[in-house]
């Protein structure tokens, strides 16, 4: 199946406008015309789309060419699946371990993952990150970094 | 709750203090009173770096500092008017390590937007350490010498004056909405504004009728001789336009001007308010501290504990029923 | 006035005040070139710092990092396909493609060039012209600025590529974005939880838009590294021979000009500008490649016309106390910190410290293209850094510097959330950077309208007694049936940006 995400993406737009138009129903005329106009011209843009992707999958079953078109090297998904959910634990664990840690383990994590062998560099790599980020928001700056429920 | 964290300034910040705070700590306090404070303390600014909060906390941080003689530390957590730094800030641990640095924003918030956390009774006040009269301005062009004037022709004409409107109630726009109604006058107001300074600039150029600012925002054009004070909700004249009579003089009891100060987490001990109490009491004294208000255009206007818990009290319900009025509360 | 203005270069040379100005460059180069730190950022953490220094050495510092973080936004936006700062969103469409032809560095190169040449018109205005034009700007109003933000946004769909419903898609969805928090009435629509009353914000938004789409691109495709084709291994004199700038000089001076005249306007600033600027460059351009597939006047066109509104902007702001930016809100601030009023009287009681901070302007722009020159031969080889070290690294302060801005973990899941909303729009072939220019200018639009309507009781009499408004709203419309006819002759390749 060709094109699915397209079409998921366009139908997700129509769902996203009508569910924002819904919600936004109560508000007063000058508050609401505005985002009201764009989400109708998104949700109709969207449909247009969507037409035209349900055509164009339509076109490229017929052709014959369709299936040995080139289509760029791709790879798989689960990869992006792992870093993005990594990246949300990421950012969820700052406020139970605190920024630094989190910061020292998930770099280290994804440096292993991308194929990063050498052990020297596995750790030194987050070491530094972090001593940076440390020293600059830390010691310099006084930024607050979310410190977890540990180091209070 | 996702901001837990933001939980005074911790190991890691006191560790770079280790050799000043170590020091202090080392001799016990009796076993009844726990030694207070022995590490740096935060104040948390609702607002951006620069704006009008954020630079009288930080000409009072280092006067602060010296007479706690541990490191205080400014920061500021901007965003949603001042909802998302006051919500972290009475969400912190109540131990005197994480403060507030409290304005009218924590009283008007609550009456407006639904979901905000906090109230006034989410913290203890240590005291007000200055307060920042608004005022109701005209170019120097306009017909209007006089407040007088100005409410004569509004009566007779209504709607026909146009009134600047920011978004988020600034105390200025509480003020000139007061005033509206204690005067019973209407106007066509025009909203969208970013704040003082473009209401002055829309009145300048004759968008609008006139303009709600505090004192720094007309301070230049006033003495470039561009801008005419018409009012000033102190409640008494300020020193600094010592001709400018007050609304309360000219009948209407509007009183509504920035007022900020030192408070702390609700549960926080009374040993620790105690010291605050103090320190700040004593700040307030200090010529150093006069100097630096001065420089930024404010004055030392202290109140302790007691005055500054009842006057907000007192706002809040005030406020309240302006709200309730102008159909704005939630 | 020459006298105050050989003054102000003599109390601006001092050794402190160029220590701080090349400190100050330093700073903005380090924080805009790297994705998730921006020049505000910088400015904002150093503002308490500079409390303790004479007035005039702290303004200088931050407008050298101001300057030049606006500049060095280029260099990711060039390298990695990552605008550092919102202005170097028209840098990427020509710069990115030439890094990735392997001409990096020639791209870096033009852009601090261009922003040179950019600050210098920017200085001069300053220096000659501030008091006079400051009296004008008090008369661009809500009309004028809603015509000229109307004007800004037609040209998105002129530059970007793919087709145009995708880009109208890309544009909508910003502006439905900028419509979150408080409506210009007060009232506040979409915010469901109290973190969103005052609308998303802009820069972990920006981050997460373009930083995660460029991760995820280089995980899916298992590139090694940014950059695959070498760098071309002759030295590339681009603008060092005297034939490059015979050809190019009058991009320069008009990208400059435009520039200047939209910084001057509070509200329109660097981002704007350098849409238009390109945008001009892109209409009167024939030459090969074409824009958008590594045209170097494209590049030329964005980064002088950026540079230019940056310290542009301080003609408001110092004459008329109104901030045109996060940034001038930073350097208003600076300024009463140390007890001086922005406003007419700045200029009459404190004419030697205004005309050093605009004698300063020049030196910090000096100081910005040598460090910058030098910068160009190094950043131009973060395109070949490894994936495996880059990745961490980008998104690691990508995030933390999500939560810099405002100390808020919220801005941290919305830097999370935009980069997957901006990898789902690209991996359906729209591009993200109409969708940036629609955040932008969305609440600009709404605002002026709404106050326009409510100062000039019409939308017919706002128009048609405000001349200079009039005359942008045509230029909008014809700028859009422009771009509809040129579209239909040549249709654009459907690669997005």
């Amino acid at each position: 199946m060709t094109r699915l995400g397209e079409k998921v993406g366009y139908a997700a737009m129509i769902l996203a406008a009508a569910v924002l138009i819904y919600v936004s129903r109560s508000y007063a005329l000058q508050d609401g015309a505005y985002p009201h106009i764009v989400l109708t011209l998104l949700a109709i843009l969207a449909a247009v789309g969507l037409y035209q992707s349900f055509r164009a999958s339509r076109q490229d079953q017929e052709r014959e060419e369709a299936a040995t078109q080139p289509e760029p090297e791709r790879g798989a998904m689960w990869p992006v699946v792992i870093y993005i959910g990594l990246t949300m634990l990421f950012i969820l664990s700052w406020n139970w371990i605190g920024t630094l840690p989190a910061v020292f383990i998930f770099s280290a994590i994804l440096v292993v993952l991308n194929g990063e062998r050498r052990i020297w560099m596995i750790i030194a790599l987050p070491v530094v990150l972090t001593a940076v980020l440390y020293v600059v928001f830390q010691s310099i700056l006084y930024l607050p970094l979310p410190r977890g429920f540990f180091l209070r | 709750m996702a901001r837990k964290f933001r939980t005074g300034v911790g190991v890691s910040a006191a560790l770079v203090f280790a050799a000043s705070t170590a020091l202090m700590a080392l001799p016990t306090a009796s076993a009844a009173v726990p030694k207070y404070p022995t590490r740096p303390i935060e104040i948390i600014v609702p607002y951006a770096a620069g704006g009008g909060v954020d630079q009288t906390a930080r000409a009072l941080a280092p006067i602060l500092q010296q007479e706690l003689k541990v490191p205080v530390i400014v920061s500021d957590i901007p965003g949603a008017g001042s909802i998302t730094g006051t919500s972290v800030a009475s969400d912190s641990v109540a131990d005197g390590y994480t403060l507030f640095f409290d304005s009218p924003g924590i009283i008007d918030a609550p009456w407006i937007e639904k979901g905000v956390p906090f109230g006034p009774q989410s913290f203890k006040y240590v005291g007000q350490i200055t307060y920042i009269p608004n005022y109701l301005d005209v170019p120097v062009t306009s017909p209007f010498k006089t407040l007088k004037q100005l409410v004569a022709y509004a009566r007779k004409h209504p709607n026909k004056l146009k009134a600047p409107f920011t978004a988020g109630w600034p105390s200025t726009d509480v003020m000139g909405a007061e005033f509206a109604y204690d005067a019973h006058l209407k106007f066509t107001t025009v909203s969208g504004f970013t704040g003082g300074p473009a209401e002055l600039l829309s009145a300048l150029a004759g968008r609008t009728s006139f303009s709600y600012n505090n004192t720094g925002e007309v301070l230049s054009d006033v003495r470039a001789g561009k801008v005419r004070i018409l009012a000033t909700s102190a409640p008494k004249r300020s020193p600094i336009f010592p001709k400018v009579p007050t609304f309360e003089q000219q009948g209407y009891p509007v009183a509504v001007g920035v007022w900020q100060g030192l408070a702390a987490p609700a549960k926080t001990p009374q040993y620790v308010m105690n010291v605050l109490d103090k320190a700040l009491a004593e700040a307030a004294k200090s010529p150093e501290l006069k100097a630096n208000f001065a420089k930024i255009g404010i004055t030392v206007d202290y109140l302790n504990s007691v005055q500054t818990t009842k006057l907000i009290y007192s706002e809040y319900k005030s406020d309240g029923q302006l709200f309730k009025r102008l159909g704005v509360a939630k | 006035m020459t006298h105050l203005i050989l003054q102000g270069f003599a109390a601006s040379l001092t050794p402190l005040n160029i220590g701080l100005m090349a400190l100050g460059v330093v700073i903005g180069i380090v924080f805009a070139s790297l994705p998730g730190l921006t020049g505000a950022a910088a400015m904002t953490m150093l503002l308490p710092l500079s409390y303790g220094m004479p007035a005039v050495s702290a303004v200088l510092l931050l407008i050298a990092i101001w300057n030049a973080a606006v500049w060095a936004g280029a260099v990711p936006a060039v390298v990695m396909n990552i605008p550092g700062t919102s202005a170097a969103a028209a840098t990427l469409l020509d710069g990115h493609p030439l890094a990735m032809q392997g001409h990096a560095q020639r791209a870096i190169r033009t852009s601090i060039i261009g922003a040179f040449v950019g600050s210098i018109a920017a200085a001069i205005a300053l220096l000659f012209v501030a008091p006079l034009i400051g009296n004008v700007v008090i008369y661009l109003g809500p009309a004028e600025i809603f015509a000229f933000a109307s004007f800004g946004l037609t040209l998105v769909v002129s530059i970007t590529r793919g087709t145009l419903a995708k880009s109208i898609i890309s544009v909508l969805i910003g502006l439905f974005i900028g419509t979150v928090g408080f409506a210009p009435s007060g009232f506040p629509r979409f915010a469901f939880t109290p973190n969103l009353l005052s609308g998303i914000s802009l820069i972990p938004a920006l981050i997460g838009l373009f930083t995660f789409p460029e991760l995820i691109n280089l995980i899916r495709n298992r590139r090694p590294r940014i950059v695959q084709v070498e760098p071309s291994r002759e030295r590339d004199l681009f603008l060092f021979r005297a034939q490059d700038w015979s050809r190019h000089w009058f991009n320069f001076v008009r990208s400059a000009v435009i520039g200047v005249f939209m910084g001057i306007h509070p509200g329109a600033g660097p981002t704007i500008s350098s849409f238009i600027t390109y945008n001009e460059a892109r209409r009167v351009n024939k030459s090969d490649p074409p824009f958008g597939e590594g045209n170097i006047d494209g590049v030329i066109a964005s980064d002088t016309g950026a540079n230019a509104a940056v310290l542009s902007g301080l003609i408001p702001a110092f004459t008329l106390g109104i901030p045109g930016s996060v940034d001038t809100v930073i350097i208003i601030a600076a300024l009463t910190l140390h007890g001086l009023q922005p406003g007419p009287t700045l200029f009459m009681q404190h004419a030697p410290f205004v005309y050093t901070i605009f004698a300063g302007a020049f030196v910090a722009n000096i100081l910005m293209l040598v460090i910058g020159l030098f910068a160009a031969r190094w950043t131009a080889k973060l395109a070949l850094v490894p994936t495996r070290f880059l990745l961490p690294i980008v998104t690691v302060v990508a995030l933390v510097g999500a939560f810099a801005v405002n100390n808020n973990w919220f801005d941290v899941l919305t830097a999370l959330l935009a980069g997957l909303l901006g990898y789902g729009l690209r991996s359906m072939g729209i591009s993200t950077v109409p969708l940036l220019l629609g955040l932008i200018l969305g609440p600009i639009l709404e605002t002026n309208l709404y106050q326009a309507l409510q100062v000039y009781g019409s939308l017919w009499s706002a128009i048609f007694t405000r001349p200079i408004a009039l005359a942008f709203l045509l230029l909008s419309v014809a700028s859009l049936v422009h771009a509809l006819i040129t579209r239909r002759h040549h249709k654009a390749g459907s690669d997005v940006v």
